[in-house]
């Protein structure tokens, strides 16, 4: 169902109240005002993901069993190898609104958000998203959606030891061997900003392991923009290309300057 | 070499809390920022761009 704008329309002309129209210059000015404020929010946001980074980290002792397309799966499994895992709870069972076409809206809307998983796991971090559906049925609707992250059945207690049991939300783990922990907790409007690679990175224990990031002593930290490469073309544990670090430190170089 | 403090689970739990109030002061930045986007004067686009779409049209 699509729906337009045509409330705000009147005779052709918009019926609510605008800002005022102005010169180029006139916006230019307004909008560098704005800017500071926008860089003092993105400073707090990163001072935010250093507190994140400073929790304290919880054993999980329970062994938790999962459904996944290949069969049962313990919690370390849904790490698949990687240092870190960010867990996504999503409605999707019998009594939820939309079943059993669609998952809970709210939690489509949260599925739908999300940047190839490519770059998390290029940074040691797996995501997945769990909910209470058998595996044919989620099967079944990632086709339909499109949507490629990996997503297991919850089939004990997981959901109501870590706080989503009666609504969605975020859990990190770090993975220290066998050993596993909870860092953090997102849930709220705190989930809204999930889904894209760099705010999935800043509400991990680890952060996005770069240089210029205020984490404790001996973590993980190699330069930023290095690390990126195109979805279909990481190699583990590659060096950066040569050609791509000449590319970004020379972009790098011209937004500093200005 | 990474250390890090574990918690018990209160511990974690206070911590978590503690640090909430941060995170919604954030969104509530956030929101101000957003509602002082929405009061940003505008500016008239008086060019007429032209854009190619997949069939070779002009779009604007």
């Amino acid at each position: 169902m699509a729906t337009s704008p045509k409330n705000y329309r009147q005779g052709g002309r918009l019926a609510m109240d605008r800002p005022p129209i102005v010169s180029a210059q006139e916006w230019d000015a307004a909008r560098e005002q704005l800017l500071v404020k926008e860089k003092a929010l993105t400073r707090a946001r990163d001072a935010l993901a250093a507190e994140r980074r400073r929790m304290p980290w919880l054993a999980v002792k329970t062994d938790y069993e999962f459904d996944g397309p290949e069969g049962k799966a313990s919690l370390l499994d849904l790490f698949d190898g990687r240092r870190q895992l960010i867990v996504y709870r999503a409605f999707f069972e019998p009594g939820v609104f939309g079943w059993p076409e669609h998952a809970c809206r709210g939690c489509s809307m949260v599925a739908d958000q999300v940047a190839h998983v490519a770059h998390l796991n290029a940074r040691d971090t797996s995501l997945a998203f769990v909910s209470r559906a058998p595996q044919k049925d989620i099967a079944r609707l990632r086709a339909r959606m499109g949507w490629e992250m990996p997503w297991y059945t919850i089939t004990d207690g997981f959901d109501a030891d870590f706080g989503v049991d009666e609504w969605h939300g975020t859990n990190v783990f770090f993975r220290d061997g066998e050993r596993v922990f909870r860092t953090y907790f997102i849930n709220n409007r705190g989930d809204e900003q999930m889904g894209n690679t760099w705010n999935y990175l800043d509400v991990t224990a680890l952060g996005r392991q770069e240089e210029w990031e205020d984490s404790p002593r001996g973590y993980p930290r190699t330069a930023p923009y290095k690390w990126w490469n195109w979805h279909d073309n990481y190699v583990a544990d590659a060096a950066p290309d040569p050609n791509w670090v000449e590319v970004s430190d020379a972009g790098q170089a011209q937004w500093q300057k200005q | 070499m990474m250390k890090h403090m574990t918690a018990t689970r209160e511990e974690w739990l206070a911590a978590r809390l503690e640090l909430l109030e941060t995170e919604k002061d954030l969104k509530q930045r956030s929101d101000e920022l957003a509602r002082r986007r929405q009061e940003l004067p505008w500016v008239r686009v008086e060019k007429e761009y032209r854009f190619e779409t997949d069939d070779g049209h002009g779009a604007q």
